[in-house]
């Protein structure tokens, strides 16, 4: 179980060590150069141009220009926004709580929904039920999100066909302007509650977050859906679930307490691989929703030309990624006892 | 999606020895693979003719004629079939040509990470040792980027328009199949043929390329289909954000970027480019589905 662990910690170090050697190239393999970037199309002399240089640490051979930017990454500084002139960690830590909040519901409603419509689709493998839930999961999970937010806005939001029950879900946004909120956390459905009137201002947020996350759960949901169902099939055929059968379990018992622990190994690997297609659809739905979020203000760096904000914004939102990978890993070893009765993963 | 290499393999070699007939077979029954072939093929000659089918060029600008409803909704006219956009252009023209492009990018993008896929794969699954770890490494880096994101960061080092997107894309999916060909060519190599074909003197080309390469064909020709919707998806998608095609190309994404400014107004401008790409991405998940289901019976019963 060590060996597995330190196996997998060494790998998480060795892709890390090249996500930032891709995310250090990225600047230098803009077309001109950084310098030429950053001052705009007028140009500079060459005066201005070695003193800047210098000052960004340009004029050293390459390797000392990685050696320092990995030792300012370790000491938390990722440069300078071109734009904002605000430091990139600092902005980037000021919007990713939005984008958490947003990608945790997204992926509580893709679990809660997606894992028993699976169930219930094996169990009741081809009938109508399977066919309808599974074909509707192959339409979301080819859905384009960022039209499907679109829909979600034009028929539930403003509501185009005036229908009685729809129509409250807000369009933009986090909150709507007359609840004046002190960001403590910067989630903001616990931020609300220390406000003044908590249970309107609650509400007033969870309304705001209807929309983004459900246009954000569709294609975690299907994956997750087709994932349970397939995987349970597989497992459903064997024979202990036979025995089970026939010493009279019910069908939950069955179901949820034999075949369905061993058919979760997929299934949480899919779940971990979906936290990736949530970002993925969170920049997609952050530009829809005009969301706050890291993934909303790393599209805005690409059209400003912010090479340091795509830059430390990449680097940041990978090691994100690399960490999730890890738990997922480690989560095996909950679930499957033969893997951690092994010492050597 | 997940393909599983082995099961797909096993099944492709039995059914290879009957002739492959039960493939066919078992697809054909597969209601939704057929609907999928359908929708693809429709959309194939859609593309091919669509200079004889579209009632206007994409780009010729109708003055006066702007945001129409399409001819069934009040002040249509039937001289524009689905309406037209914010500049007068024929809607029905342009997304008949948006087919053309979309086809052609989800073409280029799986044809790109299937060369590049598959040499890597087999590099790595023949040779194995240092080379293997350090293709496989590279991998990990390139899919600890969420695959928007990295293409993102490439059109931005690019610089966004039509060309640099699908490379981008192309990149992004290029790690999948690497993993997929080289745990295929892993499997293979040890089997009884590729050993007694060593002993006879066949060099490592021979061995990768017409010994190996054939037979973990069935598992790929599934991922190059996913790949297919992946590509127009993620085309689109980056059409969207404006990184993509730019207009005035007539991108199902690039259109839906335009339209999305006139979406209280002409609601229908936004919903006919996303129905386009929804059933031409579900055609070719349903086509990739059916494959699979029919190289694995297992599944079916």
């Amino acid at each position: 179980m060590l060996g597995y662990f330190l196996k997998k910690v060494s790998i998480l170090a060795l892709t890390l060590l090249g996500v930032s050697l891709f995310t250090f190239s990225i600047v230098r393999l803009i077309p001109g150069d950084p310098i030429k970037a950053m001052v705009g199309e007028r140009g500079v002399s060459p005066e201005f141009r070695a003193e800047l240089e210098a000052s960004l640490g340009l004029d050293q051979s390459l390797p000392i220009q990685y050696f320092n930017y990995m030792k300012s990454v370790f000491r938390g500084e990722m440069g300078i926004s071109l734009v904002s002139q605000r430091p990139v960690a600092e902005e980037f830590f000021d919007r990713f709580p939005a984008t958490l909040e947003l990608g945790f519901l997204a992926l509580l409603i893709a679990v809660v929904v997606g894992v028993p419509v699976g169930i219930l689709a094996a169990v009741k493998r081809n009938t109508f039920f399977d066919y309808a839930f599974m074909g509707a999961s192959l339409v979301g999970y080819s859905m384009p999100i960022f039209w499907w937010g679109l829909i979600l806005i034009l028929f539930s939001s403003i509501n185009f066909l005036d229908l009685p029950f729809l129509g409250w879900t807000p369009v933009s946004g986090r909150l709507s302007p007359m609840y004046f909120i002190e960001s403590k956390t910067g989630f903001m459905l616990i931020d609300v509650w220390f406000s003044e009137d908590s249970w309107a201002a609650f509400w007033d947020a969870f309304r705001h977050l209807m929309l983004p996350s459900i246009a954000m759960a569709t294609i975690p949901l299907a994956t997750i859906s087709r994932m349970t169902r397939s995987s349970l099939l597989e497992v459903l055929d064997e024979n202990y679930v036979q025995t089970a059968r026939a010493k009279g379990l019910g069908w939950f018992g069955v179901v949820v307490r034999h075949a369905f622990r061993n058919a979760l190994i997929p299934v949480v690997t899919v779940i971990g691989l979906s936290l990736s297609s949530i970002v993925t659809g969170a920049i997609l739905t952050e530009t829809i929703f005009s969301w706050p979020g890291i993934a909303h203000w790393l599209v805005k760096s690409v059209h400003a030309r912010d090479y340091t904000v795509l830059q430390g914004g990449t680097l940041l939102i990978a090691t994100c990624i690399v960490g999730i990978n890890l738990l997922t890993d480690l989560t095996y070893l909950l679930i499957d006892p033969k893997l951690r009765s092994r010492d050597v993963g | 999606m997940l393909v599983n290499p082995k099961s797909v393999a096993n099944h492709y070699h039995r059914l290879r020895a009957s002739g492959g007939l039960d493939v066919v077979f078992a697809f054909a029954q597969n209601k939704g693979a057929v609907l999928g072939v359908g929708i693809i093929f429709f959309c194939i000659v859609v593309s091919i003719f669509a200079p004889w089918m579209a009632p206007y060029p994409p780009d010729q600008i109708f003055v006066g004629k702007y945001t129409l409803p399409p001819m069934w909704f009040d002040g249509g006219v039937s001289q524009f079939i689905l309406g037209t956009d914010d500049l007068g252009r024929c809607l029905l023209s342009r997304l008949i040509y948006g087919a053309r492009v979309s086809v052609g990018v989800g073409f280029l993008v799986s044809l790109y990470a299937f060369v590049v896929g598959t040499l890597f794969g087999l590099v790595a699954g023949y040779f194995g040792g240092t080379i293997d770890q350090v293709i496989m490494r590279c991998t990990d880096i390139l899919m600890a980027m969420p695959s928007i994101l990295l293409a993102i960061v490439v059109v931005a080092v690019l610089g966004p328009g039509m060309f640099n997107a699908v490379f981008a894309v192309a990149i992004v999916k290029v790690p999948n199949f690497i993993r997929l060909v080289r745990a295929s060519t892993m499997a293979e190599k040890n089997k009884e043929y590729i050993i007694a074909s060593g002993t006879f003197g066949a060099s490592h080309l021979r061995q990768m390329f017409i010994n190996i390469f054939p037979n973990i064909l069935a598992p790929l020709v599934v991922q190059t289909t996913l790949t297919f919707s992946d590509g127009i998806l993620d085309i689109a998608a980056l059409g969207f954000l404006g990184l993509g095609a730019q207009p005035p190309t007539p991108e199902w994404g690039t259109m839906l970027a335009d339209a999305k400014n006139y979406f209280l107004s002409s609601p229908w401008f936004v919903i006919m480019p996303g129905l386009c790409i929804l059933l031409v991405v579900l055609g070719f998940n349903l086509f990739g589905d059916g494959i699979r289901d029919a190289f694995d019976p297992r599944l079916k019963k």
